[in-house]
């Protein structure tokens, strides 16, 4: 990682120590005795409090130290490569104070950031019902007015948070219309609010996952978050904050899968050899390292542009949720089968943590919108997008060069000027690069990475104007999941190529020579349906990088990002078995 | 009048999310019928709010109702 934004992120990583290592604030170890007794890992939690981090979660303006979501992002790996359950709590507590920065009252926004700062409160997005899931308009939680306040009546289910948080944010119907309110249960009457009993998972077992039951409770007039009736919109445009920043999570749990199956097929002999000789365990590794650098360059363009160009968010929000849970998730599933029985012990290699991790970033693909979700959201933006004319076409485009320029950090983020926004995007100006001509200033590089380079770039120019002319012959028909899909994996690679072009002269040697982003490119057109095989080369070169990465004790990553290491002697990320 | 401007705006909102001219989008047929996703009908929403500076709640409709029924509704919000 580079520049201003990751330097926070540096220094969260060695407070937390190396998680390999028994003896580090934050271990492992720790963790997953936790997860065997289902509870919340409290030590953990209080070390990410001691160093800080809730007032990560407070924008600057109210006090606190949330600047841009690139350097939140970077943050949020960090805590994820070691417990989903840390960043699933945080989030929550994000997901919650979002509203209340954008549309809350002074008073209301003093209040939570003491609350955040000072005492490391949890929040609670006490939005879902038991039967209204994802759509929003099913909501049966009622808030009627009434002289002074509203009485809030109806049961809110499988939200996070719910029996430790200091506040909610509560989606109820008042009148004809959707709202959100504040609600803090230390101030509610006693007998008309209930904490429901926690629910048990399959992963994040020491998460709070629970629900809450309203039973004539009243809130004062102030609770309301305005303007009134704009519930739904609120809570959809603070999602694309935290689904951007699940990206991270993703990505974190990723690498510690990697990590794992990368330092035990190192070491594993079998058949007079270490596996990692053999090809089909190379293919495993190599294939989620290129996916994890996919998604980063993904979730990079995403969280930058949460204040470099807001209006693009309802889409690429969307996009990084669906694709780099997807991805990562893929790269967890194929370290376990390098691992193989070693995937499903609790104990052993790295004392069982792969199969808690395995479990965990299951959730990613999951809360906050399903993959099915997202790819609907995706598909009714591209007609949005294809019957104002503004697919891939140039628009209103934003600075490509700021948005994948590494160096500089994103704008810090001015809740208050945050709009509603939920669709509408206006525009995708990476897909815009892939479809004009060769880009002024192509790298000179080596030529068999540019031969590959130029020839995938041409693959999926095609790809793209192939989704345009079909989206343009079929501006009303129904959400095309398909379509969706096929355009995530196009943005995708744009987000790679530009990145890497902005950024190359800021990268290590490995990251700047492209090997990695022709293998990336071509797994991804592998995804559209069919790329040829990449050169021997160019899989040999990335794979020398991995190790490198490994060995130097970094993040799975395209820029440099030390690791903590270990104090002890053994290798700082080895296997333990 | 004021229902009568409010007819046009919304007809000029409805066509840019259809990518139709605001003529052919019928006054008179129900919303439900022109063809928009939730989503869309829910940032148009916005939208019209944005342009007009009134709250059309499309969210809260059956999607029975036709355009100049809620420009008849706006306006007697406004």
């Amino acid at each position: 990682m580079l520049g201003a934004a990751h330097r926070s992120a540096a220094e969260l990583e060695l407070a937390l120590g190396d998680p390999l290592d028994p003896a580090a604030r934050v271990s492992l170890g720790a963790l997953l005795e936790a997860d065997e007794r289902e509870e919340p890992p409290a030590a953990a939690f209080d070390a990410l409090r001691d160093w800080g981090f809730h007032a990560h979660l407070v924008p600057e303006e109210c006090g606190g130290r949330l600047t841009s979501f690139d350097e939140l992002l970077a943050l949020v790996r960090v805590v994820s490569r070691r417990d989903l359950v840390l960043t699933t709590g945080l989030g929550s507590t994000l997901l919650s104070a979002i509203p209340i920065w954008i549309w809350g009252s002074g008073d209301q926004r003093r209040w939570l950031a003491a609350r955040l700062r000072d005492s490391g409160a949890f929040g609670c997005f006490a939005v879902s019902e038991r039967d209204a899931g994802s759509d929003f308009r099913a909501t049966s939680t009622t808030a009627a007015q009434d002289c002074g306040g509203y009485t809030l009546r109806g049961e809110k289910w499988l939200i996070g948070n719910a029996s430790r948080c200091a506040y909610a944010v509560v989606l109820a119907r008042c009148g004809r219309s959707l709202s959100l309110f504040l609600a803090v249960p230390d101030e509610l009457t006693p007998g008309t609010f209930r904490r429901l009993p926690r629910i048990r998972t399959v992963g994040l077992r020491g998460h709070d996952l629970g629900g809450m039951a309203f039973e004539g409770c009243a809130l004062p007039e102030t609770a309301l978050l305005e303007p009134a009736g704009r519930g739904m919109e609120m809570a959809l445009t603070a999602l694309q904050y935290t689904r951007t920043m699940i990206a991270g999570m993703a990505l974190g749990a990723a690498d510690t899968a990697l990590r794992i199956a990368v330092g035990w097929a190192r070491t594993r002999t079998l058949y007079g050899r270490p596996i990692l000789a053999i090809p089909a365990v190379r293919d495993l590794l190599l294939g989620g390292f290129l996916d994890i650098l996919t998604g980063e360059c993904v979730a990079l363009v995403a969280a930058r542009a949460l204040t470099l160009a807001p209006r693009r968010t309802s889409l690429w929000a969307a996009v990084a949720k669906y694709l780099v849970p997807h991805l990562c998730e893929r790269a967890t599933r194929d370290a376990g089968s390098v691992l193989s029985a070693r995937s499903y012990l609790r104990e052993g290699v790295a004392g069982g943590a792969f199969q808690k991790v395995a479990r965990d970033v299951a959730i990613t693909s999951i809360f906050e919108g399903t993959e099915l979700v997202q790819l609907a959201l995706i598909a009714s933006q591209l007609r949005q997008l294809a019957a104002a004319g503004q697919l891939f076409a140039p628009g209103e485009r934003g600075d490509i060069a700021r948005l994948c320029r590494l160096d500089a950090p994103a704008p810090r983020w001015e809740p208050r000027a945050t709009q509603l926004r939920i669709g509408d995007p206006g525009g995708d100006e990476l897909v815009d690069c892939l479809l004009g001509g060769e880009p002024d200033g192509w790298p000179d590089c080596e030529r068999p990475v540019a031969a590959e380079l130029r020839a995938h770039r041409d693959a999926l120019r095609g790809e793209a104007l192939a989704l345009r002319a079909g989206l343009a012959a079929r501006p009303a028909a129904e959400p095309d999941l398909e379509t969706a899909r096929r355009y995530c994996l196009v943005h995708a690679a744009a987000c790679c190529l530009e990145v890497w072009r902005h950024s190359r002269g800021l990268l290590g040697d490995e990251a700047a020579a492209g090997a990695w982003l022709a293998l990336c490119l071509a797994r991804l057109r592998d995804r559209l349906g069919g790329a040829p095989a990449a050169p021997a080369g160019l899989t040999a070169d990335a794979c020398a990088w991995m190790l490198r990465e490994f060995e130097d004790g970094e993040l799975f990553s395209i820029a440099p990002f030390a690791l903590a290491t270990a104090t002890a002697e053994e290798s700082p990320c080895g296997p333990r078995s | 009048m004021r229902t009568e401007i409010l007819t046009v705006e919304l007809q000029a909102a409805f066509a840019r999310y259809l990518g139709v001219p605001p003529a052919a989008v019928d006054a008179n047929e129900p919303i439900a019928l022109l063809g928009l996703d939730s989503l869309t009908t829910a940032q148009l929403a916005l939208d019209i709010e944005e342009r007009v500076g009134v709250s059309v709640f499309l969210n809260e409709l059956t999607g029975d109702e036709t355009i100049a029924q809620l420009a008849a509704m706006a306006a007697a919000e406004a």
